[in-house]
């Protein structure tokens, strides 16, 4: 993968920051002057009961949702109103909590969708000067191998549709499709919902062992506190669109604020929280 | 015997065309899931660029034909650049609705721009009919089946083969994935309407050129609708298929029946195969129908 421009790196320690932002639909308030840092070169969980706000944020930062107030801050640069794809294009990759991969296409055309950021030469190019776009799909191909796709064995689906694939598998090539993109900063929304234990204990130490090779910084929501404690540096708690605490998963765990919002307090214990995970 | 051969192959000739505007339709509704009622009056449109530059300002019609393929791939960008971009994001029944109107908004053009008369394009084929054995295609028919499917083949790589063709079926598939991948949705669909149109184009000057040039060629274009819901609306290689079935259908039964029945025989067929395979020959079970 090409890595980042040099000149842009270290911009600070911060390669995420987040100031007051705001999202509305219609009266419904999603985010509330949300503020946060998320230093460069870790993993920063980010966690809250269903309806905090934790997706919405997701989507604001990759650039699905428009927030209405407050500012996104990427590797120094500002990119509240881009669209998605320069977003992306500036290095910033996600998973979806649901699975959006082309469910019509093969494991290795998802993967080469991933990479396509990366790619000089036009759309059309690749029609008209089969030459260069040929050199350069094959040199890219080789560094996909190289870095994706034996690293997280997929190599015997390349040829695969994506729709026969059993889940687990699914949520590995939606990863491989994210890191073919040479992201700086990788989102990730709930990677181990819906897996097994074995899966479940795969799954983290691949996402330790990519962060700590790529130096890439890692945000992810998830609701498995395990993991959640397991993984992560920093720990980013939301409740009702509001950051109620952030620091490390031992401090996080001790406060009360967090203790509240997930058990309730006694007044709110009976309108939420009989559903949801307790911390671990 | 020899005369179905013959007939056969006239009426495959003829399918080959029809495939070709059918592919457009399919080009366009796969990667943006609008169904443009106004390709046949783009296609329409491209004839007509090509007789202005090759009749009106005299070009070389080599250089009339490419000028012509240009212009009709800006109109086509210019579609959707204005007209349905700010449709995205909302129902494609919308954009389909407005599509709809262009047919007419088309159409009442060209007559101002062009006045409704009778043109003939200027010939671009050889004159002599194609001689197989002892049957005979006619030139215009023979020599405009294999540019069309020069532009087919063209049309198929481009989809297959390019990384634009790749972003169209990912935005197809999913916007929000595709543009979370760094794929300019937008822009992907301004190609393709670019592609289609400049496709439509095409079609437009063989079909031109094989009957007159006048604001109602679009019609014809509009008629390959059924081939296209016949062979299933994503489906490539069913546009093509349904084109080819088509066009020999219409042959047979103009041959063998009456030419008044050419017009119904192929549509009746139609509708039996759409009610034993609802969603055309190739289609996907998912697509949704209008």
């Amino acid at each position: 993968m090409p890595l980042a421009n040099p000149a842009e790196a270290g911009h600070g320690e911060n390669l995420l920051e987040v100031d007051n932002l705001c999202l509305r639909f219609g009266g419904l308030t999603v985010l509330d002057a949300v503020s946060l840092r998320v230093p460069a070169g870790g993993i920063t969980a980010l966690i809250g009961p269903n309806g905090a706000g934790k997706s919405s944020l997701f989507n604001a930062i990759s650039g699905c949702y428009r927030p209405q107030v407050g500012t996104i801050t990427f590797a120094g640069r500002e990119i509240t109103r881009l669209p998605t794809s320069r977003r992306a294009a500036l290095g910033v990759a996600r998973t979806f909590q649901n699975i959006a991969l082309f469910p019509g296409l093969t494991v290795l055309d998802n993967i080469k969708l991933g990479s396509h950021v990366h790619l000089h030469t036009g759309l059309l190019a690749a029609g008209f000067y089969l030459g260069r776009a040929r050199r350069e799909e094959l040199r890219l191909h080789t560094e996909l191998e190289r870095d994706v796709i034996d690293q997280l064995g997929i190599r015997d689906i390349l040829r695969v549709p994506v729709a026969t694939l059993p889940y687990g598998q699914q949520k590995r090539v939606e990863l491989a499709r994210a890191l073919a993109m040479g992201p700086r900063l990788l989102l990730l929304d709930e990677p181990v919902a819906g897996m097994n234990r074995p899966d479940r204990a795969e799954m983290v130490r691949l996402i330790r062992n990519l962060q700590q090779q790529r130096g890439m910084t890692v945000l992810l929501v998830e609701h498995d506190m395990g993991v959640v404690m397991d993984i992560s540096e920093q720990v980013i708690v939301l409740d009702f669109g509001r950051v109620i605490t952030a620091g490390t998963p031992a401090a996080v765990r001790e406060d009360a604020a967090v203790i509240a919002a997930y058990l309730g307090t006694e007044a709110q214990q009976s309108q939420h929280g009989a559903d949801e995970q307790g911390p671990s | 015997m020899e005369f179905f051969l013959e007939v056969s192959l006239v009426g495959l000739a003829v399918g080959g065309v029809y495939a070709l505007i059918a592919l457009g339709y399919v080009i366009v509704y796969r990667t943006t899931r609008v169904v443009n009622f106004a390709h046949g009056n783009i296609m329409m449109f491209g004839a007509y660029f090509f007789f202005t530059f090759a009749t009106l300002l005299d070009l070389p019609w080599g250089v009339a034909l490419v000028l012509a393929l240009i212009a009709t791939a800006l109109l086509g960008t210019g579609i959707e650049r204005v007209l349905l971009r700010p449709m995205l994001g909302r129902t494609p029944v919308v954009a389909v609705m407005a599509t709809f109107g262009l047919v007419f908004v088309l159409h009442g053009s060209a007559q101002i721009i062009w006045t409704a008369n009778d043109f003939f394009l200027p010939s671009i084929f050889p004159n002599r009919p194609i001689v197989i054995g002892t049957m005979y295609i006619p030139a215009n028919t023979g020599y405009g089946a294999l540019i069309a499917l020069v532009a087919i083949g063209a049309l198929l790589a481009l989809l297959r083969f390019t990384r634009g063709g790749l972003a169209m079926r990912a935005a197809a598939s999913d916007q929000v994935a595709a543009s979370a991948l760094g794929i300019n949705v937008p822009a992907t669909f301004n190609l393709t309407w670019a592609c289609a149109a400049a496709s439509a184009a095409l079609a437009g000057v063989v079909v031109g050129s094989i009957t007159t040039l006048n604001p109602n060629l679009g019609m014809i274009g509009l008629s390959v609708l059924g081939v296209v819901i016949l062979g299933g609306l994503d489906s490539l290689a069913g546009a093509i298929l349904a084109g080819l079935i088509v066009g020999w259908l219409e042959a047979i039964t103009g041959f063998y029946l009456s030419a008044s029945y050419k017009d119904v025989v192929p549509f009746v067929v139609l509708l039996v195969i759409l009610m034993i395979r609802p969603h055309g020959l190739l289609g996907a079970p998912t697509v949704e129908r209008l």
